[in-house]
């Protein structure tokens, strides 16, 4: 159940609006109250009646919401009252409306009646009124609702906000800002870089090679690939239930429904009942071990989308629990219920629970992350065609190779038989490494059973209920520092909630990036990889590693505050060095992070800015201000990235290029940057480039796009390759001087001179990780004490790219990951009902 | 299966079909009409990446019945150019990389249409009020409002 407070009811109900409510035979006026029971059949609201109100009214309404557009109240309120400004004190009755406080809206009566000819400038009648308004303000909570003790500080603190903005000016100068509403002033940016004019078109800010198509609404994803004839559509079956045994699925009322072509169980799968084809097998279809409440247990073919996706709901799936589902990392500790590998061994570095022991002062905390969905605007998609020899499958993946084997594998077929394009995807960040592959599977399912192509777009809904996200990690720690905060040794334990399956674990890149970026001689650090009864979670932007870097931000703020240091003196102090060795045993043999914080620490002013929040925090009672300033190193991992492929033809006829390469474009711009290395390596105008949808065909074995890895291999493999070319060209190019590219090319396959070349990147690197990216941030926020409500006033990046292949997509991607963040650790999160398990923030009204 | 007649013009082409009374209108453009550059994003009108105008009026066309459609007039992202030339937003998108998935694209450029023709020149803050109804998740925004304001300069406001 979800509350709708709605803004238009407060307001009204306070100003005490009427409505004029028609039937055919007569009109009646009605006071918005009495609407709330009227029974409304057959019946019309004509028109809304609003009072004048008297030249000493003072009208204010508030809402408190999540986010700033699009969502519905915490809390909204409406109060009306009449103030004689002479005499300070309220004529007549006032009303004072609340909505989110139960499931209709409710007046605060006595607290109204209490304030009559009140003087509102003695202090008794506030303190009187808080209290009667307490007793009055009863929530009623729903699982996704906020807490009553928030609800019902929300609901005084905007009567105390009223009453404050009705005598404003008699207000102590230092309180008055609780009187003004929580603006949200305009949001502006600035971008600077560097480039190299020698180098370009490579360093050269330049916008997408297809976003000519992107605008003009022309370019391709995977759901516009146009239909085909007799192609039909399939939906998800989900169960209802966490942790239960599926005892049967009854399609009794879906087949008659208009549209039905077939239903799908398990026993109609061919070959194996696993979309993941390496790690633990994950059921395309479960039939009786049920994980996770949002699990497929079916799917509906139907002739159209809309139809699958309506009957897909009118099939019946029983089941039997076996028991309370566990949902959360503290369900799993209680119920010790542990994946047996954690993904890594314990970090052990030097002996820290001595240092701890030896340290002037100990310092102890937890700190925890919840989930993310990835929210990518395109969800989960596929298109499988049946072809003579195979099939044809279209899907919005980051990982052709793999989709390829899931489709084989469920159908029982050689993955020589299935070919595998994506031209772009709308969205990825880690979702469609693994993920969608069950949705290929699927559809490749549904197309071996009918004869016909399957094309499966999800639903919000099914997306978010069915597909895992996010991992969240939880970690206790210990550390042993210095009176100064200077580290001498931490012992912690990281768990993550990996879901049912632990296939996509991260936790030993969260513990790779646990010391981010100080030094610290002594480590044990302990994973645990939680088994839950939620989906299977997976990669999402920085998997890991973001979460590692955040345990340890949140110790060193936990040290600052034990101490009573500054943070920033603490995190300065412990910076790395050159040269000096991380947990796992890497040598930073490039290290600029010290340089980088005082150049960004100068260049956003932050001394000052902290000396004029502190002097604000004074000055204001009821709003706060805050900097942090947080420094990054990220270890870029090649060593299990290898190989991509790259694939170059040049058209004798005249001279043009095609590139092919292992990566997916997903946002990012590889294929802007692709075409950029090789327009500068051959020498050729960017126009005469295309690059083609990533397929099986060309880099079979390659890994998936991600890891921030994929456009610098794959522009790596397109130098080298492109240098090849050069070099079969240059004898023909040392013989013929004078001649243009055209007429070179021309000459080259005159004399057999092989114009198509590969590059397999298969980069051995030393160390797993080859290199360090570094990075400081700092941001400065404002928030309502009152409230909860937050403004970040100012963020300043400095990140440290090298040479950016492309500075406007590159600032592009740093200024979108940094709003994914914001979202990350400011508002988004998931809720489950505790009994069943469901997913309860499904769509875009409860998920923030 | 109850169907019902409608004659919707889209990109000044008129289209006559008979079609479920309770069919999304952006279903029609997409299927109907074998438009695809309109997209499905959130199925709770939150998003926009569903935006077209409406007899010049923007809409969500994933809350928006067909049936309430008939006899209007349509346009969308694949007819904002005059079929030579790039619309200035369009072309301003591009140039300001507005953009990096480009799935939210089409719907952002057809709220921002609006916008531009309701206010030719607005400031910072009417842009980003302008556009509260799309979402972006890739791009954080700033680049899709400096490409709003260049295409508003270009268009003369």
């Amino acid at each position: 159940m979800i509350f709708f407070p709605s803004d238009v009811f407060v307001v009204m109900a306070a100003v005490g609006a009427t409505l004029s409510i028609a039937t055919s035979s007569s009109t009646q006026s009605v006071s918005l109250w009495d609407f709330l029971t009227l029974d409304m059949s057959k019946s019309v609201i004509v028109s809304m009646e609003i009072p004048f109100a008297s030249a000493d009214t003072v009208f204010r309404s508030y809402k408190i919401m999540p986010r700033s557009e699009n969502a519905h109240a915490y809390v909204n309120a409406a109060f009306v009252m009449q103030f004689n400004s002479s005499t300070s004190t309220v004529t007549g009755e006032p009303t004072l409306v609340f909505g989110g406080i139960q499931a209709h809206d409710i007046q605060a009566t006595q607290t109204a009646a209490m304030l009559e000819g009140a003087n509102l400038l003695q202090k008794d009648t506030l303190t009187t009124a808080l209290a009667k308004l307490e007793g009055e303000i009863v929530p009623v909570t729903t699982p996704v609702s906020s807490s009553a003790k928030y609800l019902k500080s929300l609901a005084i603190s905007l009567f105390y906000k009223y009453y404050l903005a009705v005598i404003y000016d008699h207000v102590d100068p230092r309180v008055q800002s609780a009187a003004v509403p929580f603006q949200r002033p305009l949001s502006t940016g600035t971008q600077t870089y560097g480039t190299k004019p020698s180098e370009y078109p490579v360093t050269e800010p330049m916008t997408k090679l297809t976003a000519l198509l992107q605008t003009s609404g022309e370019a391709e994803y995977t759901t516009d690939v146009p239909p085909l004839p007799h192609e039909c559509a399939a939906a998800f079956v989900l169960s209802p239930q966490a942790n239960c045994k599926i005892t049967g699925v009854d399609f009794s009322t879906a087949e008659g429904m208009p549209g039905f072509i077939k239903g799908l169980t398990a026993a109609d799968i061919p070959g194996d009942n696993n979309f993941m084809t390496m790690g633990t097998a994950e059921p395309v279809l479960v039939s009786d071990v049920c994980e996770y409440a949002g699990q497929a247990v079916a799917i509906v073919v139907a002739e159209t989308q809309r139809q699958a996706d309506e009957i897909a709901l009118a099939v019946k799936v029983s089941y039997e629990s076996q028991g309370k589902p566990l949902l959360t990392i503290a369900d799993a500790i209680a119920a010790g219920s542990y994946f047996e590998d954690p993904g890594r061994q314990p970090i052990e570095v030097g002996d820290a629970k001595a240092a701890i022991a030896k340290s002037a002062r100990t310092v102890e905390g937890t700190i925890s992350c919840d989930s993310q969905y990835h929210f990518h605007m395109e969800t989960q998609t596929s298109l499988v065609i049946p072809e003579a020899e195979g099939y044809m499958v279209y899907s919005s993946t980051q990982w052709t190779q793999r989709t390829q084997a899931a489709v084989a594998a469920v159908l029982g077929i050689n993955n020589s038989s299935v070919d595998v394009s994506v031209r772009r995807v709308g969205g990825a960040y880690g979702g469609k490494i693994t993920r969608s592959h069950w949705i290929a599977a699927a559809c490749g399912l549904a197309a071996h059973a009918t004869g016909r192509p399957v094309r499966m777009h999800l639903d919000i809904d099914t997306n978010m209920k069915m597909i895992g996200k996010r991992i969240p990690y939880y970690a206790t720690f210990t550390i042993g520092c210095t009176e100064d905060g200077i580290l001498n040794g931490i012992e912690a334990t990281v768990y993550n909630n990996c879901g049912w399956c632990n296939n996509d674990n991260a936790l030993g890149m969260a513990l790779d990036h646990i010391d981010n970026a100080y030094y610290v001689p002594n480590w044990l650090v302990t994973p645990k990889a939680c088994k839950t009864n939620i989906a299977a979670n997976t990669a999402t932007r920085s998997p890991g590693t973001c979460p590692g870097i955040f345990i340890m931000e949140g110790m060193i703020d936990q040290v600052a505050r034990t101490l009573g240091l500054d943070p920033d003196t603490v995190r300065r102090a412990n910076l790395y060095k050159k040269d000096q060795v991380t947990p796992i045993d890497i040598p930073l043999t490039y290290c600029n992070i010290s340089t980088l914080w005082d150049d960004l620490y100068s260049s956003a002013e932050v001394e000052s800015r902290k000396a004029a929040a502190a002097k604000f925090n004074e000055e204001n009672r009821w709003r706060k201000r805050g900097l942090s300033v947080v420094p990054v190193r990220f270890w870029m991992e090649w060593g299990w990235a290898v190989p991509y492929t790259v694939h170059i033809n040049i058209y004798a006829a005249d001279g043009t290029v095609a590139i092919c390469h292992g990566g997916v474009e997903v946002g990012q711009g590889i294929n802007t940057k692709v075409a950029q290395v090789a327009a500068k390596t051959l020498g050729i105008p960017l126009d005469t480039i295309s690059v083609k949808p990533s397929n099986t065909l060309i880099g079979p074995n390659d890994i998936t796009t991600g890891g921030s890895i994929t456009s610098e291999l794959c522009c790596l493999g397109t130098l080298r390759a492109c240098n090849e070319l050069n070099e079969r060209i240059s004898p023909v190019r040392a013989a013929n001087p004078k001649a243009t590219w055209k007429e070179l090319v021309a000459a080259c396959n005159d004399q057999g001179v092989n114009l198509s070349v590969e590059n397999f990147v298969e980069e051995k690197t030393d160390y797993q990780y080859s290199y360090n990216a570094y990075g400081v941030g700092c941001t400065e926020v404002e928030i309502d004490v009152l409230t909860g409500e937050l403004q970040i006033l100012r963020v300043d990046i400095l990140y440290d790219c090298g040479d950016s292949i492309n500075p406007d997509i590159d600032v592009g991607q740093v200024e979108g990951a940094f709003t994914m963040g914001l979202g990350y650790w400011l508002t988004e999160k998931l809720i489950f009902d505790q009994d069943s398990g469901q997913l309860l923030t499904h769509n875009t009204w409860v998920y923030h | 299966i109850v169907k019902v007649p409608v004659d919707i013009t889209v990109n000044g082409r008129t289209y006559s079909d008979e079609v479920e009374p309770r069919q999304l209108l952006v279903h029609f453009i997409r299927e109907n009409a074998a438009l695809t550059g309109t997209k499905v994003g959130c199925d709770t009108s939150q998003c926009g990446s569903c935006t077209v105008t409406m007899d010049r009026v923007s809409v969500k066309s994933c809350t928006t019945l067909t049936v309430q459609a008939n006899g209007s007039s349509i346009t969308t992202i694949e007819g904002l150019s005059d079929g030579v030339d790039l619309h200035p937003l369009q072309e301003a998108f591009w140039n300001n990389h507005g953009l990096q998935c480009g799935f939210c694209t089409p719907g952002m450029i057809m709220a921002a249409s609006e916008l531009l023709r309701i206010n030719p020149d607005p400031s910072r803050e009417e842009i980003r009020e302008g556009l509260e109804g799309n979402l972006c998740r890739c791009t954080g925004n700033q680049n899709i409002v400096l490409a709003v304001e260049d295409a508003a300069r270009t268009m003369g406001g």
